[in-house]
């Protein structure tokens, strides 16, 4: 690897414990403790890109795919009134 | 894996149903606070959708508790739901106990309540959104 790849020099501090954990794994792999860090970052990038799409496909699945039509509130005009009546009869019930 | 995503908003019954019908202006937003992994539901928002839901709006109801789950109602929650019970019946406004469970949800887990009904809620350690002028 090309040291001019990496031109941004940074320092960071590790528990013990963690700084063993990784020692134990880069070991493994024959990697520096900057190669296997460099490495975690980009992994955690890509995770986090991942999770961003698999939000956007459940926002686009969920929100505005249902008809009122076929709705189980389908006769019901006014859904904040069903509300508060049905939290009105519960609370009656509980009197 | 989840990173990082951590639940802004605790989105009532009516909210929820009206993000699944595309009821302008809140759809647009829950599309976004779910793109953005902000919302949070109650299980009491769970057990009154699948009261009257059709397959479909369980279907869809599923999905989003299979990615957020839902929050429960345990002892610290009915402390604080208790709490405001009894400070409401004691006032001219009163509130019911499963609104003082939702808000007590949204104070325990310091969340933003977002609702149509913000007349229901007269709490005022909370934070409400009223989905009808956003």
């Amino acid at each position: 690897m090309q040291r001019t790849l990496y031109t941004q020099r940074t320092q960071i501090s590790l528990s013990p414990k963690l700084r063993e954990l990784i020692d134990a794994q880069r070991l493994l792999w024959q990697e520096s403790l900057s190669e296997y860090l460099r490495k975690a970052a980009i992994l955690r990038i890509a995770l986090e890109d991942l999770e961003k799409q698999d939000l956007s496909y459940l926002a686009n699945a969920v929100v505005g795919q249902v008809s009122k039509k076929t709705s189980g509130w389908k006769n019901i005009r006014d859904i904040s009134l069903w509300q508060k009546k049905l939290r009105k009869d519960e609370n009656k019930h509980r009197a | 894996m989840k990173i990082n995503i951590a639940p802004e908003f605790l989105l009532d019954t009516n909210v929820v149903l009206e993000a699944f019908w595309g009821k302008k202006p809140i759809a647009s937003k829950v599309k976004a606070w779910i793109e953005n992994g902000k919302i949070a539901v109650s299980t009491i928002t769970i057990a009154e959708i699948l009261s009257k839901a059709s397959k479909e709006e369980t279907e869809k109801l599923k999905l989003l508790t299979s990615r957020f789950g839902s929050l429960p109602i345990d002892e610290p929650t009915a402390e604080i739901a208790g709490g405001y019970r009894k400070q409401f019946l004691r006032k001219k406004k009163k509130a019911y106990l499963l609104d003082c469970l939702i808000a007590a949800t949204a104070k325990l887990y310091n969340l933003k309540l977002v609702t149509a009904n913000i007349k229901d809620y007269p709490m005022k350690d909370i934070e409400i959104v009223n989905s009808s002028s956003l």
